[in-house]
């Protein structure tokens, strides 16, 4: 499991995620589709990097503690120490003009990444509403409640990002501030939808 | 390597030539001035009173990364260890951020070489297993104690919820990020071409960000 894990880790450009499901679910069939869907929704909700989440989970599933440690050290030992050596390679040469250049370049384009990756989800976000939103359609008669759910979420996402960015409040207290609030009104939402 | 250079450290500090020995006599005459002084100027090591906050804050920050991903605690990062704390540089922070997203490995490592910046590999360390081991802890008690997913209404209510919030954490993190590498209006035009391509194709980050490299020494950005 360390060593599976670790070789995720470290072939993971841009991104374990897709790495990850090709090793889990297609290559070593620890885990079928819907079980790596499920459990990837879970690491994402619990705090902190999603692959270490999924690791623990995993390695839980197969081998307890010690499962859950192997597969976490794997994917972060081998390269946390690359990145490392990069880091420390980065320190020698970052007066070289040319190495200046091209990470100004890098760093225009992985911001965008950050930004397409928070329209990506919004997309799916929508996505999701409309799926839910016409499954239980009989319940809806002209999406009202569609578009109340969907203006729930905008405004929080709205909320969070002006406090960040615009008013730059610790994402702790924002966080503590806007996720009760938010969960709370969508559980009332739902109940709504549920019909009771 | 890193024990050299942490006593050089702790000499050009005991020494009082910087600044906050220098002012603290002032700082306490004057009243509550001194607060606002940066918490150290150190320039390449780190002090053990930095390695247990730098370790502290990572640990606190790691419980705020819900809904998917580090990426979204970056604007927050910024905000403690360049202006607050005054530990590295902007473009310092953004660099680590961007090799981090260039190299191999999970995105969560820009901890690490900021880390590495702070406070060479000592630094690095302890900074990653800041950001690490708390959420580590709770993934387990999860799986010890809940191994069923929140299903129903409830379950569905939380992940919105919480969903909401961290598109906007995203988004936020990407702004501060073009704040801090578009410095002009090619890179600009840079972050804008790259956030469409990755939303309206199938492409590889990896070789947008070398485009990137590439015309960051084409254009001599």
């Amino acid at each position: 499991m360390f060593v599976a894990f670790s070789k995720t880790g470290l072939s993971g450009f841009g991104g374990v995620m897709p790495f990850a499901y090709r090793m889990l679910v297609e290559r070593r069939r620890w885990l079928t589709d819907r079980e790596f869907a499920q459990t990837l929704a879970m690491a994402q909700i619990l705090p902190g990097a999603t692959i270490c989440n999924l690791a623990v989970m995993v390695g839980w599933r197969f081998g307890r503690l010690t499962g859950a440690v192997a597969a976490t050290t794997g994917v972060i030992v081998a390269p946390m120490m690359l990145v490392i050596a990069i880091g420390l390679t980065y320190a020698a040469v970052a007066d070289h003009p040319a190495v200046q250049h091209a990470l100004a370049g890098m760093s225009a384009v992985a911001a965008g990444l950050v930004l397409a990756t928070a329209i990506k989800m919004a997309r799916g976000y929508v996505k999701e509403e409309r799926r839910t939103a016409r499954a239980s359609a009989a319940m809806d008669p002209g999406g009202r409640r569609l578009r109340r759910n969907l203006g729930l979420a905008a405004l929080f996402a709205v909320l969070a990002f002006a406090s960040v960015a615009i008013l730059r409040w610790p994402l702790i207290l924002v966080v503590i501030g806007l996720a009760p609030p938010a969960i709370a009104l969508s559980w009332l939402a739902e109940r709504g939808q549920t019909g009771e | 390597m890193s024990d050299s250079r942490k006593d050089a450290t702790t000499d050009t500090l005991s020494s009082g030539s910087t600044v906050p020995d220098v002012t603290a006599p002032d700082a306490s005459a004057t009243g509550a001035a001194g607060v606002d002084l940066p918490a150290a100027s150190v320039e390449d090591g780190a002090t053990a009173e930095m390695l247990a906050s730098l370790f502290a804050y990572m640990a606190m920050i790691s419980l705020t990364a819900v809904g998917g991903g580090v990426i979204m605690v970056a604007p927050d990062m910024h905000r403690y260890l360049v202006d607050v704390r005054q530990w590295i540089t902007g473009p310092e922070f953004a660099a680590a951020f961007t090799i981090a997203q260039a190299a191999p490995g999970p995105n969560v490592l820009f901890v690490t070489l900021i880390g590495l910046r702070i406070g060479g590999v000592v630094g690095a360390v302890t900074a990653t297993l800041g950001i690490l081991l708390l959420p580590f802890l709770l993934a387990l008690a999860y799986v010890r104690w809940m191994p069923q997913r929140p299903a129903g209404p409830f379950g569905r209510a939380f992940r919105n919820g919480l969903a909401s919030i961290s598109i906007g954490l995203l988004a936020a993190g990407g702004v501060v990020l073009a704040r801090a590498a578009d410095t002009g209006t090619v890179t600009l035009l840079m972050t804008v071409a790259a956030t469409a391509a990755i939303v309206l194709t199938r492409w590889n980050p990896v070789w947008l960000m070398a485009a990137g490299a590439v015309c960051g020494v084409v254009l001599g950005l």
